[in-house]
């Protein structure tokens, strides 16, 4: 019988410890790799000339956020970071949008296709940034063999810096075709077909029918593919490994991961410029993400601001 | 436009989906294709509008052979079952939306727009969208942007059956009044007889792919060519007694009804028949026909509603009161001239 005092206690509260247990490996998880690194971040990016050896530092302060901002290397990352997200986000999207309209037909060996699509989505970057140093390669690459059919001369990829955003873009668009081929093909494919039923009865176009039902239906899974891709371009890092073997020929390519990484490994009192360079890319990536949020809402809620702002005039 | 299917063939593989379909749809007409599921009525009515190729046969809209024209030449308007209306559009633009397509002048889109939506009743929708309407506006806006064009024909798959009764009992009368309006030919699909018979001025009833029978719903309710058709049409089920012709004299098979059709039958005799008559053919009175024990009364507005058991069969009767349903044998009498009899094996009319 259940009489004892403590017995009655553990009635009680077992009840609700019970779901706690059954979360706590996945808290503790959590908590160890994530909320304790940001935290931590947070704290080091406000120590001032953090020694990493002794764990002295000089005082609470925007030091770090000085340092970055005056370091050339920090603004030549936010530069290149910038306009890498600029570049390759826009240009891969409206290529894979054009994959994706190129799998939705029925198309002898279509599978095949989808299956090559996804292909480098399942290999790592660095075996794939090895071929792609082949076909960039100036003397025999394959890329400097197609541009010399239009009469452009040889352009050295890798080791002229002139050309090295360029090198990392064309890369960048290439690796984020087959995701956004992928996602936008399935928003493709949940397109009720009856619409272009109706569509082509009302003599409407292959063009109008994309511009007036494709385009519009795929919005929201577009505006969220844009999101995903701005913060993965946000984080170049490994290509220039592969490319350059750092940040670019004649570190003329710093990126801001590349920035933190440096920091991090070099000086002893580099960590606190590190955790400051974070806290930038973050709050860069937060408010790129509020503004899509912000974008997605206006677009979803166009229709009835249109009623509404027709009803008060 | 009339529509003229002539020995139309639709196969999907082995299956026929229609058979040697020939039936001429009249000009300014509503038409309905009525019929259970796997009756082809879905894929007559595809095939009129071009989305379903023809196997056999051919198809004119008034003399032109549309048979092999592709959809959008056709100029049909259709109306599908989920309305389809584009929901990144407002009513408006989902209406003009063939206007805009055929490069009208703005004026004329706006003057034509509005003209539908006001014969439609939603003028107050047009700068919403289509998410912020219930099911029966949308189906009108489909109904608008299908007329809005002034089709050859206007094509309706199953109408009526995502809006409740009452809703869908509104809908009848808007699609009655804006093609008489618009003299528009409207054929359209249903599996529900009652919305067919409300609605048209006449009906193809289909079975397997084959016309049972294509006329007006008097005629279907009053005089249907076969068992199938008389069996189907009708809110409460025709009543039916097996039995045998003996010198014109129809025979119940358990006896106990024997009624003298003399006066119109044309056969002196004939084994395995059905006589059939609708509820209201039947009357409860004093020892007539044959006698009946009443099982279940129900109130059916003017009328109740009777079902009585004999040995072998069940009767459904209208009376004008309520009757003891407590082991009461009543008789009932049947009205000669609307009985009719059905060859039990073919369903042939005899009758």
């Amino acid at each position: 019988m259940k009489n004892t005092k403590f017995e009655k206690f553990w009635d009680n509260i077992f009840p609700k410890i019970r779901p706690w247990l059954f979360l706590s490996p996945f808290i503790l998880f959590v908590l160890v790799f994530s909320v304790y690194p940001v935290l931590r971040s947070i704290s080091l990016a406000f120590m001032q000339d953090y020694n990493r050896l002794t764990g002295n530092y000089n005082g609470i302060g925007w030091g770090n956020f000085e340092g970055i901002f005056k370091s050339r290397d920090f603004k030549n990352a936010i530069l290149n970071s910038s306009l890498y997200a600029v570049m390759v986000v826009p240009i891969g999207l409206v290529i894979s949008l054009f994959f994706a309209s190129l799998l939705n037909k029925r198309l002898k060996g279509t599978a095949i296709y989808q299956t090559a699509f996804f292909l480098p989505l399942v290999t790592s970057t660095v075996a794939i940034g090895f071929v792609w140093r082949f076909m960039f390669n100036g003397n025999y690459g394959v890329l400097n063999s197609i541009l010399s059919i239009f009469g452009v001369d040889k352009i050295k990829w890798l080791e002229d810096s002139r050309y090295s955003l360029t090198t990392i873009v064309i890369y960048g668009i290439w690796s984020s075709i087959p995701f956004s081929t992928i996602v936008l093909l399935s928003a493709m494919q949940s397109i009720n077909k009856k619409y272009y039923i109706i569509a082509r009865m009302d003599n409407a176009s292959s063009f109008q029918m994309f511009k007036k039902i494709t385009l519009p239906m795929m919005m929201p899974t577009i505006i969220i593919l844009m999101f995903l891709n701005l913060i993965s371009s946000f984080k170049v890092f490994d290509e220039l490994q592969v490319f350059f073997g750092g940040p670019g020929p004649y570190s003329n390519l710093y990126t801001i991961v590349w920035y933190i990484y440096e920091q991090m490994r070099t000086g002893i009192y580099g960590v606190g410029y590190a955790a400051a360079a974070s806290i930038v890319l973050f709050v860069f990536v937060l408010s790129a993400t509020l503004l899509l949020v912000l974008i997605r809402k206006v677009w979803l809620n166009r229709g009835k601001r249109l009623v509404r702002s027709k009803r008060n005039a | 436009m009339k529509v003229v299917l002539k020995n139309l063939t639709k196969k999907f593989g082995d299956i026929v989906a229609v058979n040697d379909l020939s039936i001429e749809i009249k000009q300014g007409e509503i038409t309905a294709l009525l019929g259970g599921s796997g009756s082809g009525k879905s894929t007559t009515l595809n095939m009129i509008s071009g989305i379903e190729s023809v196997t056999s046969g051919k198809i004119f809209f008034d003399d032109t052979d549309v048979t092999k024209m592709s959809i959008e030449k056709r100029n049909v308007g259709y109306v599908f079952q989920d309305y389809l209306l584009y929901p990144n559009m407002n009513i408006f633009d989902n209406i003009a939306f063939p206007l805009k397509m055929k490069k009208v002048s703005k004026d004329e889109i706006t003057e034509k727009t509005e003209l539908i939506a006001k014969a439609l009743k939603i003028t107050e929708q047009l700068k919403k969208r289509p998410g912020e309407l219930s099911g029966g506006q949308q189906q009108r806006v489909a109904i608008a942007r299908a007329l809005v064009k002034d089709p050859a024909v206007l094509l309706l798959d199953e109408p009526f059956s995502n809006l409740d009764t009452r809703l869908s009992l509104e809908l009848h009368d808007e699609l009655l009044r804006v093609q008489k309006r618009t003299g528009v030919t409207a054929v359209y699909v249903t599996h529900n007889q009652e919305d067919a018979m409300m609605v048209s001025h006449n009906i193809v009833v289909l079975k397997d792919g084959e016309c049972m029978q294509y006329s007006s719903p008097d005629e279907l309710y009053h005089n249907p060519q076969n068992y199938f058709v008389a069996n189907f049409i009708g809110k409460v089920e025709i009543n039916k007694i097996d039995g045998n012709i003996v010198d014109k004299i129809f025979v119940s098979n358990d006896q106990s009804v024997k009624l003298d059709l003399s006066l119109n039958l044309q056969v002196q005799s004939a084994s395995a028949v059905s006589l059939c008559f609708r509820p209201e053919s039947v009357k409860v009175s004093q020892q007539c026909d044959f006698d009946a024990k009443v099982v279940a009364c129900s109130f059916y507005g003017k009328d109740v509603m009777i079902k009585a058991k004999s040995n072998e069969f069940y009767i459904h009767a209208f009376h004008n009161k309520m009757l003891d349903t407590s082991d009461s044998v009543v008789g009932f009498c049947i009205d000669k001239n609307a009985a009719k009899i059905f060859d039990q094996n073919t369903g042939e009319r005899i009758l």
